[in-house]
């Protein structure tokens, strides 16, 4: 096997890919060569994805702090025409606030917590599995394995029958409704996360304000969700958690 | 080595590229993807697959520029350009679109891309699904000695000394982590 040289191989089956000129061994070589090509392909499609996305939204706040700059410098232009004071605090206090629409602050603030894989593992592994036996434990920790791999759509194949059959898994849940946000299934993610909002008193603490906070982004996805998606944020506030400076900061961008 | 926004030597840009540098990948978006998004928008495309064809491409690029014989004769946005145009065709041909409109208006200075130079690494067969899973689950040695391999296109001699290995070493791993992936097939 070690001794096949994959660029004769492709010499060997031409532009046309014609596969009948190998024999067993050099047809089972080259692929297991596709595969790994592939396999390595899509993991840098992923790292390239994430950088642009990242790059993308430093654009979009850099954009935002110019215009912020902008507007101040042409506060003072009239406030040395002197227009008059109160025209320019309603002025400052209107323009110099960035402001982004909610596809943007959604874009710019979502990203598929892994925060609760480990834990949900430890789970699976120890007690809470216990009910479900061993199968529906492997597919768990195998979705789980993807999910962390950013595979969201395999995950996602698995997490769904699987919630559907342990309907009060709630980190299983979890996980779905990430992947289904990261897919852009928005509406389905919605009804997982509201459900999961609503027993949050029953949960871990950090897992509750995680669920609200993506509850929040994802109702800035949807028509008429602006409200509902001000309301999570200032619970998120008021909550003075990890995403309360976030929420805050995206409460003044919705102004 | 510092890169300045949209001026970034060719030389340097590719060097960047083949390393899967993150400021590569910047640079060639900065340059490109409008371009990109208008020709794919203007043919009958959405602004979503011009984002994915611009990641298809830069794939497409990336293994290309990895090859030892590789030899740029424009500069490196035509080039892009070029592998875009050809892989939106492609896609195009795929749909069955017709009355496609501007389809030369991307790049001034074509370059022609062979069919086979543009692969987007699509798997075929079965066999090549259930491998392309296991793979993810071998060790971490082996898979960044085979994705150095089969994928960057760095040479056995390259590879030992990046993994602080010695070429002997190198030679008998790569054998056994092929054999490992092959073992999983039964």
């Amino acid at each position: 096997m070690e001794q096949l040289d994959f660029s004769k191989i492709l010499e060997k089956i031409g532009p046309d890919k014609d596969l009948t000129k190998l024999n067993e061994e050099e047809l089972l070589f080259y692929d297991m060569v596709r595969a790994i090509q592939s396999r390595s392909a899509d993991d840098e499609k992923q790292i390239i994805q994430q950088v642009l996305k990242q790059f993308k939204n430093q654009q979009f706040i850099v954009k935002t702090n110019e215009n912020r700059i902008n507007m101040k410098s042409t506060n003072k232009i009239w406030i040395g025409i002197a227009a008059g004071v109160a025209i320019l605090v309603v002025a400052y206090f209107f323009l110099s606030k960035p402001s982004a629409s909610t596809d943007e602050l959604f874009s710019a603030n979502f990203k598929p917590s892994k925060e609760f894989v480990a834990k949900s593992k430890d789970k699976a592994m120890s007690y809470g599995m216990a009910s479900t036996g061993t199968e529906s434990r492997d597919s768990f920790l195998k979705a789980l394995a993807l999910y962390e791999s950013n595979e969201y759509d395999q995950a996602m194949k698995i997490l769904g029958p699987y919630v559907e059959s342990y309907p009060t898994d709630n980190e299983a849940r979890f996980h779905l409704s990430m992947c289904q946000i990261y897919r852009e299934k928005y509406a389905p993610a919605l009804v997982n996360l509201s459900k999961l909002n609503e027993v949050s008193k029953d949960l871990d603490p950090n897992l509750a304000e995680e669920i609200k906070y993506d509850l929040a982004l994802c109702y800035l996805k949807m028509n008429d969700g602006k409200k509902q998606a001000k309301i999570l944020f200032e619970q998120l506030v008021s909550m003075d958690g990890k995403h309360a400076k976030t929420a805050k900061g995206i409460l003044e961008m919705m102004k | 080595m510092k890169i300045k926004t949209s001026m970034a030597d060719d030389p340097e840009l590719l060097e960047l590229l083949r390393k899967g540098d993150s400021r590569g990948f910047k640079e060639i978006y900065l340059r490109t993807f409008k371009s990109v998004s208008h020709y794919v928008v203007d043919n009958s495309g959405r602004v979503e697959d011009a984002e994915d064809i611009f990641q298809d491409s830069l794939i497409a690029l990336l293994n290309n520029i990895r090859k030892m014989d590789f030899q740029l004769t424009t500069s490196v946005d035509n080039y892009f350009l070029s592998i875009v145009r050809n892989l939106w065709l492609g896609q195009l041909k795929k749909r069955k679109m017709k009355n496609v409109e501007n389809l030369d208006s991307l790049s001034e200075q074509w370059i022609n891309i062979p069919e086979e130079d543009l692969d987007t690494m699509a798997l075929e067969n079965e066999r090549q699904e259930k491998l392309y899973k296991e793979f993810a689950l071998l060790g971490e040695d082996c898979k960044k000695l085979l994705t150095g391999f089969y994928y960057n296109h760095k040479s056995l001699e390259e590879l030992s000394k990046l993994m602080n290995y010695t070429y002997d070493f190198i030679k008998v791993k790569k054998f056994r982590c092929m054999k490992e992936l092959k073992s999983k097939l039964i």
